[in-house]
């Protein structure tokens, strides 16, 4: 049987490998970077690319970056619909989490409850529960701040908070009593946490 | 003035949220985007970085296996066989002034905290595509220009190196030659 050339360089043929690793990898993009040198760093100035690819001289009054954004808006508000479903399977994630840490409190299930209150945190406002938001973002703090050490009774408040306003549809910030609980949780929380300086 | 064909970018969305990774999606979509690929972790979003090989990617901090920090600090390797500069948005839920400082020095392009705006997205994605920063390599930092402005008023001690600057050929520069050390 012939000998075959070989896929890869023998990794002892450096000067193979040099030859391998300076081959340009991707259509477009070269490895012929514009750069200034200078005693501690390096300035490099790719090719813009995706400029050359997507952008295009418009007129004078081009509403084009509006009307996507307004295209964008309608779809989000197309997909709503769905927000009511995934805000309660959240909710359900949240207090699963809440339940394993409370049963085992290892940092995994430490880390599950923390993920999903962060997920809160940031998706809550757009599902249409600012506060939940909210409640889920001091939730994150006390977590953040105290670790293993934050009290269960604190982290159960906040869940059961937090399902509460769900569970009742508390829309927006009108409500006088969710802001009361907001306010609360806050309390509570600043009576544990570190004062912060200057606060 | 300038417009940009959305159409003619490829996306990579990472997060492990599927209920977010579907919010951005229709965000894209609404903008014009038809290419968006999506990863559920870290992982999963490397992988896909080198099979599809996305114009902008778009990254979650907190995810399983290695999170949005650690997959930047992946991508923005000089001597990586991926494109190193491609621009990337921290999508998060983070807020804190440590946690964007920490995302800036790991390489990341843009910084957006949730909850996410169809606005605010879209701006981020015009500033990669039409105001992309230079790339800096020092010892510990390949990335993005962190300096986003030069600022007259600046009176602390210089950082970097000015004085003993030399330009070298650009046109025969290569990266690997000139910015690995």
């Amino acid at each position: 049987m012939p000998d075959q050339p070989p896929i890869l360089p023998a990794l002892s043929d450096d000067a193979a490998l040099q030859d391998l690793t300076l081959e340009p990898t991707l259509e477009g993009m070269t490895w012929d970077v514009p750069a200034e040198t200078f005693a501690d760093h390096v300035v490099l100035r790719p090719p813009n690319a995706l400029k050359e690819r997507s952008a295009q001289p418009a007129t004078r009054g081009d509403r084009s970056g509006l009307e996507a954004v307004s295209r964008a808006e309608h779809a989000l508000e197309l997909l709503s619909a769905e927000f009511d479903g995934w805000m309660t399977a959240e909710i359900e994630r949240l207090e699963s989490a809440r339940k394993a840490y409370d049963a085992q409190r290892d940092a995994a299930n430490e880390a599950a409850l923390y993920r999903s209150a962060h997920d809160l945190r940031g998706q809550a406002a757009t599902f249409g529960f600012p506060l939940v938001g909210e409640i889920a973002d001091g939730l994150c703090l006390l977590m953040e701040t105290l670790g293993p050490a934050a009290p269960q009774p604190h982290l159960d408040r906040h869940v059961e908070a937090m399902r509460a306003l769900v569970r009742e549809d508390v829309r927006g910030r009108h409500l006088p009593l969710a802001m009361e609980i907001v306010d609360g949780l806050a309390r509570l929380r600043a009576d544990i946490l570190p004062k912060t300086p200057g606060a | 003035m300038i417009r940009v064909d959305f159409a003619k970018l490829r996306i990579l969305v990472v997060d492990d949220n599927a209920h977010m990774r579907r919010i951005v999606r229709t965000l894209l979509h609404g903008y014009g985007s038809r290419e968006v690929y999506e990863a559920e972790d870290g992982a999963a979003g490397l992988e896909m970085f080198t099979t599809h090989l996305p114009d902008i990617i778009i990254v979650d901090w907190a995810m399983p296996i290695f999170d949005g920090v650690e997959l930047t600090r992946m991508i923005r390797r000089p001597d990586s066989g991926m494109n190193p500069y491609v621009p990337i948005i921290m999508l998060t839920g983070h807020s804190e002034k440590s946690r964007v400082i920490r995302a800036r020095d790991a390489g990341v392009t843009e910084f957006l905290c949730k909850p996410i705006s169809a606005k605010a997205l879209h701006q981020r994605l015009l500033n990669c595509v039409l105001n992309p920063r230079p790339f800096i390599k020092t010892r510990d930092y390949f990335g993005p220009d962190r300096r986003r402005s030069t600022s007259n008023t600046y009176s602390g001690p210089e950082r970097r190196s000015k004085n003993d600057a030399y330009v070298q050929d650009a046109a025969q520069l290569r990266l690997r030659e000139s910015v690995v050390s």
